[in-house]
C-alpha cells in the first residue's frame, strides 16, 4: 500500500518538474531576447511572419547575407511564410492581438493598420534611419496614412527608370512555332492578332495529336482581373487595376461598363464563335490553365508574366525553344501608344511594419537592421552579391557576369544558401538605378540580360531586329500616381463592396456575353449594363480619384 | 439539451415526481452526475459562452477594440442579408443542395450498409468495405481536382459517353449550372457513403441472430429477410440520424461548393457558407458573417425542433 501511495506522489514530482521545466525554457527564451541590451555582440532573433508567399521558413542567420547582417546589427530574423489563406492568417493574428514583431501582411495590411496592430514609424525613421530617410525620401509622404503616420516600409523605392530587358507585365503571348510557321509576323492590333491564331488554327486543328486551342484565359478565383484588365491595357493605360486615369485632369473611371470593355468582349464573342475560344476558360483551375501552357495545345494568350512564371519556367527548360512563348503589345487600334511596361512608381503598401507589443528598445534594433539594409552598400549585395564572386566590375565601372555568374545565380540552391532568395526582395529596396549607372536589379543591366539569352531567344530577336524582348513595348509615360490599385480600402465602406460585388458580377456575366450567339450580344451587353449601373460606382471612383490627386502631388518621378 | 442529460438519465420505472425523490435520486446517482461534469463543462464553454459573440452581429465590428468601444448598428446587417437580391438565390441553393445530398446520402448509405452485409465472403466484404469509405478521408481540395479533371472536356466521363455514342459532343460539365446539385450530390455520394455506411453496419450488428434464423424456418426469402427484419431493426438509428441531419439542413458544405463554383454555374454554386466568405469573412466583415451564422442557427433550431416533435408525434421516439 505503502509503496503504491509513494509511487502515485513521485509521479505527481515528475508532473510537477515537467510543467516547472517547460516555464523555465520558455523563460530561458525571453531572457535571451530581451536582456543582451549591454552590447551588439548578443545576437538578438526576432520573428518575422511573410504573407507574400510561400518559401521555406529560416533562420536569416542561416544565409550568407543573413550572417554577415547578424554580425554588424545582432539582429537575426526567424522567418515564417505564409501557408493557406493570408485573411485567415492574420485575421486570426488580428483576433488574439499576437504578433510577431516584423509583419508583412500583404493584402490584409489595412486590416491590421485598423486594429492598431503596427507602430508608427515615423520617429523612429527620423532618429536612428538616416539611410532608410534617404532611399524613401521623396516618398516618406506617400507612405504616410491618413493620420499622418507611416506603419509599413514597402520594397522598391524608384530611383531613376531601368527598362527591363524581359517582360515581366501583361502581354499577349503567341507560341513561337506559330510564329516561325507565319514567318515572323508582328501583330500590333486586336484584330491582327487573332487573325494569327486563326489562320494557324485553321491550317493546324491538332497539335502532336490534342485539338489545338486558340486563345484560353485565367478566371479562377481572385485572378478574374486576367480577362477583365484587357480593355484598359487595350486602348493604351498601364495596369491601374479596374480603373483608367486621364493624364490631364488625373480622374479615375471605372471601365467595365465603357465601350472599351464592350468592345473587347465582342472580339471574345466573335473569336469564341469561330471556335478559338477555350470552352474550358471558365471552368479550368489555376493549375489546369498552367498545365494547357505547357502542354503546347495552346496557341496564344493574354496574361502577366508573373502568373504564368511556373509555366514559362517550365517550357523553358526542355529542349524545345519553340514551345517557349513571345509577348506583342497588342493595342484596339493602330495609333494608340501601347503602355504594358510599368512606370515608374510606388506602391506603398503592402510593406513590412514593425507591431505593437514590440518593446521600444527592440524597435529601436529592428529598425536600424532595416537601415543596414538600405545602405547602398547593403542594396548593391542584396541584388549582385559579391564583386568577383556574383559580379564583376569593368574599368569604367559597369557591373557584368560571366556566363558561369549566372549560372551560378540562377541556381535555387545557390539563391537560397547566399539568400538572394529572401533577401532580394520584401525589404527596404531601391528600384531602377544607382547613382552609378548600374541597373539595380541585374537582369536589367542590358550586358548581363544579353548574356542570358540563348540560342532560340536569339532566333527570335534576330527574326524581329531587336535587341531585348520588351523593345517592342513602348517605354512608359510618367504616370506619378502608378499604381492606383494600391490605393487603401477602408473596410466596411461602399467602395470595398463595389469591388467584392463587381467582381462577382463580372465572374458571372463574362461567360454568358462571351458565350452567347453573336446576334444576342448586344441584349447581353445591355443586361449586363443595366446591373453594373447599380452599383456603387461613383463611390469607388471618389476614392480612387482622391489618392491618385494626393499622389500626383506629392512626388515628381522627373 | 445536452445539459439535460443528468435529469433525463434512464430511470427505474416507479417515477415519482417532487423536489425531494429528484434529491434523492441525485444523491443516489452522484456517481454518475460527477462524470458528466466535464462534459457539461465542455459544452457549456464551447457551446454556449461563444453565443455571446452574437452580439457582433447587431455592431460593426472592429477587431482589437474593446466591447464598450464597439458600434452598435442594429438590424444593418440582417437587413443587408434579407434585402440583398442573391440572397434568395443563395438559401434556395443551400436547401436544394442540402436536400439533394441527404436524400442520396442516406438512401444509399442504407443500401450500401444492407448489401455490405448480405455478403458471405468476408475477404470480399472488407475489402468492398475498405475501398468505398476511403475517399472520405481526402481533403475536398484533392477531391475537387479529381472532380473537376473527370469532367472536363478530354476527361474520363466524356471519353466513355462519346465511346459508347450517347452524346455527339463532349460536354462541359461544370459549366452548365443546372448540371451543377446533381455533380455535387453524386460527388459527395461518391465520398461519403462507405463513411456513411458504418454506423448502419454496427445497427444492422445489434440485430438478433435468431430472428433471421426464425424466419429463415418460416420461409422468409433473402429480400424478405431484408424488408421485414434488418430494415426495420435499424429503424431508430435511422430516425436519429434524420433528425440529426435535418438540424443541419443549412450545412450544405463549403469546400466543394467554393471549389467547384465558377461564373458558368455560380447560380447554383453559391450556397449561404461561400457568401458569408466573400462578404463576410473576405471583407473583414466579421458581423455580416456572425449575422448570417445567427440565421442559419435559428432555422436550423426551429428544423430540430419540428423534426423531433413530428417524429414523436408518429410514434418514432426522439432525440429528447
Amino acid at each position: 500500500m505503502l509503496k503504491k501511495k509513494h509511487l502515485f506522489l513521485a509521479l505527481i514530482m515528475m508532473l510537477l518538474l515537467a510543467v516547472a521545466a517547460c516555464s523555465n525554457n520558455e523563460a530561458g527564451n525571453e531572457s535571451d531576447s530581451t536582456d543582451d541590451s549591454e552590447g551588439t555582440e548578443e545576437v538578438v532573433t526576432y520573428k518575422f511572419f511573410d504573407a507574400s508567399g510561400p518559401a521555406t521558413d529560416i533562420n536569416t542567420n542561416e544565409t550568407t547575407l543573413g550572417k554577415r547582417f547578424e554580425e554588424e546589427t545582432g539582429v537575426n530574423f526567424d522567418i515564417e511564410h505564409i501557408v493557406g489563406d493570408v485573411n485567415q492568417k492574420i485575421g486570426t493574428m488580428i483576433a488574439s492581438g499576437e504578433y510577431p514583431e516584423l509583419l508583412n501582411a500583404e493584402q490584409s495590411t489595412d486590416a491590421v493598420i485598423d486594429a492598431g496592430g503596427f507602430v508608427p514609424l515615423n520617429d523612429l525613421i527620423e532618429n536612428h534611419a538616416p539611410n532608410l530617410k534617404e532611399m524613401y525620401g521623396p516618398y516618406l509622404d506617400l507612405m504616410k496614412r491618413d493620420d499622418g503616420n507611416i506603419y509599413v516600409i514597402s520594397s522598391g523605392a524608384p530611383h531613376g527608370y531601368a527598362k527591363p530587358a524581359n517582360l515581366n507585365q501583361g502581354g499577349w503571348w503567341i507560341k513561337r512555332s506559330v510564329l516561325k510557321e507565319l514567318g515572323y509576323p508582328q501583330p500590333e492590333t486586336l484584330d491582327e492578332y487573332f487573325d494569327i491564331i486563326e489562320e494557324y488554327t485553321t491550317a493546324n486543328p491538332t497539335i502532336d495529336g490534342a485539338d489545338t486551342i486558340g486563345f484560353s484565359a485565367l478566371t479562377y478565383d481572385w485572378r478574374f482581373f486576367a480577362l477583365s484588365n484587357q480593355p484598359m491595357h487595350l486602348a493604351g493605360f498601364p495596369n491601374d487595376g479596374g480603373i483608367t486615369v486621364d493624364m490631364e485632369s488625373q480622374v479615375a473611371t471605372v471601365y467595365g461598363d465603357k465601350e472599351m470593355t464592350q468592345r473587347w468582349l465582342e472580339k471574345l464573342n466573335q473569336v469564341n464563335d469561330m471556335g478559338l475560344f477555350d470552352r474550358e476558360a471558365f471552368t479550368q483551375n489555376y493549375d489546369e490553365y498552367l498545365a494547357k501552357i505547357t502542354s503546347g495545345r495552346l496557341v496564344g494568350f493574354f496574361d502577366y508574366r508573373w502568373q504564368v512564371g511556373q509555366a514559362m519556367n517550365t517550357l523553358a527548360e526542355d529542349e524545345n525553344f519553340y514551345n517557349d512563348y513571345m509577348a506583342f503589345p497588342i493595342v484596339f487600334e493602330e495609333g494608340i501608344k501601347d503602355q504594358y511596361l510599368d512606370p515608374v512608381g510606388f506602391t506603398a503598401s503592402p510593406g513590412i511594419g514593425i507591431t505593437s507589443g514590440t518593446s521600444e528598445e527592440d524597435q529601436i534594433k529592428i529598425i536600424k537592421f532595416l537601415d543596414h539594409i538600405a545602405k547602398i552598400e547593403t542594396q548593391k549585395m542584396i541584388t549582385w552579391g559579391d564583386p568577383g564572386e556574383t559580379y564583376e566590375v569593368s574599368e569604367d565601372g559597369r557591373y557584368t557576369r560571366t556566363q558561369e555568374q549566372i549560372d551560378l545565380t540562377s541556381s535555387t540552391e545557390f539563391r537560397d544558401e547566399f539568400g538572394f532568395t529572401y533577401f532580394e526582395w520584401g525589404w527596404p529596396r531601391m528600384r531602377g538605378v544607382f547613382d552609378d549607372g548600374n541597373a539595380v536589379e541585374p537582369p536589367k543591366q542590358p550586358e548581363v540580360a544579353n548574356l542570358m539569352y540563348d540560342e532560340g531567344d536569339r532566333e527570335f530577336l534576330d527574326a524581329y531586329g531587336i535587341q531585348t524582348f520588351t523593345e517592342l513595348f513602348s517605354e512608359p509615360d510618367p504616370r506619378p500616381w502608378f499604381p492606383a490599385w494600391d490605393t487603401p480600402i477602408e473596410t466596411g465602406s461602399e467602395a470595398q463592396l463595389y469591388e467584392q460585388r463587381v467582381n462577382d458580377l463580372m465572374v458571372r456575366e463574362y461567360p454568358e456575353m462571351i458565350f452567347a450567339d453573336p446576334s444576342e450580344f448586344d441584349s447581353a451587353w445591355e443586361e449586363y449594363k443595366t446591373e453594373f449601373s447599380e452599383l456603387p460606382v461613383e463611390a469607388y471612383e471618389e476614392v480612387i480619384t482622391e489618392s491618385v490627386k494626393r499622389k500626383a502631388s506629392l512626388v515628381n518621378y522627373e | 439539451m445536452q445539459t439535460q442529460t443528468p435529469i433525463n438519465t434512464p430511470t427505474s420505472p416507479k417515477q415519482t415526481k417532487g423536489i425531494k425523490p429528484f434529491l434523492k435520486k441525485c444523491k443516489e446517482q452522484r456517481a454518475l452526475l460527477w462524470m458528466t461534469v466535464p462534459f457539461v463543462i465542455w459544452v457549456f464553454i464551447f457551446k454556449y459562452l461563444p453565443v455571446w459573440g452574437w452580439t457582433m452581429a447587431f455592431q460593426d465590428y472592429k477587431p482589437a477594440r474593446a466591447f464598450t468601444e464597439q458600434e452598435w448598428v442594429g438590424f444593418k446587417h440582417f437587413l443587408f442579408l434579407f434585402t440583398d437580391d442573391r440572397f434568395l438565390g443563395v438559401l434556395r441553393n443551400t436547401l436544394a443542395q442540402s436536400v439533394i445530398n441527404m436524400v442520396l446520402g442516406f438512401v444509399t448509405a442504407i443500401g450500401m450498409a444492407v448489401l455490405i452485409n448480405e455478403l458471405t465472403n468476408i475477404k470480399f466484404k472488407r475489402v468492398v468495405q475498405t475501398i468505398s469509405y476511403l475517399p472520405h478521408f481526402l481533403s475536398w481540395v484533392v477531391a475537387a481536382a479529381l472532380v473537376s479533371s473527370v469532367l472536363s472536356i478530354d476527361g474520363i466521363i466524356n471519353e466513355v459517353l462519346m465511346g459508347l455514342n450517347i452524346i455527339d459532343e463532349e460536354i462541359l460539365w461544370l459549366g452548365i449550372g443546372e448540371y451543377f446539385w446533381g455533380i455535387l450530390g453524386a460527388a459527395e455520394t461518391w465520398k461519403n457513403v462507405g463513411w456513411n455506411a458504418i454506423i448502419y453496419l454496427a445497427a444492422i450488428s445489434m440485430i438478433d441472430q435468431e430472428q433471421y434464423e426464425a424466419a429463415k424456418i418460416d420461409g422468409a426469402s433473402r429480400i424478405q429477410r431484408i424488408i421485414h427484419i434488418t430494415i426495420p431493426g435499424m429503424k431508430s438509428v435511422i430516425i436519429v440520424l434524420l433528425i440529426m441531419n435535418i438540424g443541419y439542413i443549412l450545412e450544405s458544405g463549403f469546400e466543394p461548393q467554393y471549389l467547384l463554383g465558377n461564373g458558368q454555374n455560380v447560380q447554383y454554386s453559391e450556397n449561404i457558407d461561400v457568401f458569408v466568405i466573400k462578404y463576410g469573412i473576405a471583407m473583414f466583415n466579421f458581423s455580416l458573417a456572425t449575422a448570417a451564422g445567427m440565421f442559419k442557427t435559428v432555422i436550423s433550431f426551429i428544423f430540430l425542433v419540428a423534426a423531433n416533435s413530428l417524429s414523436k408525434k408518429m410514434g418514432q421516439g426522439g432525440l429528447y
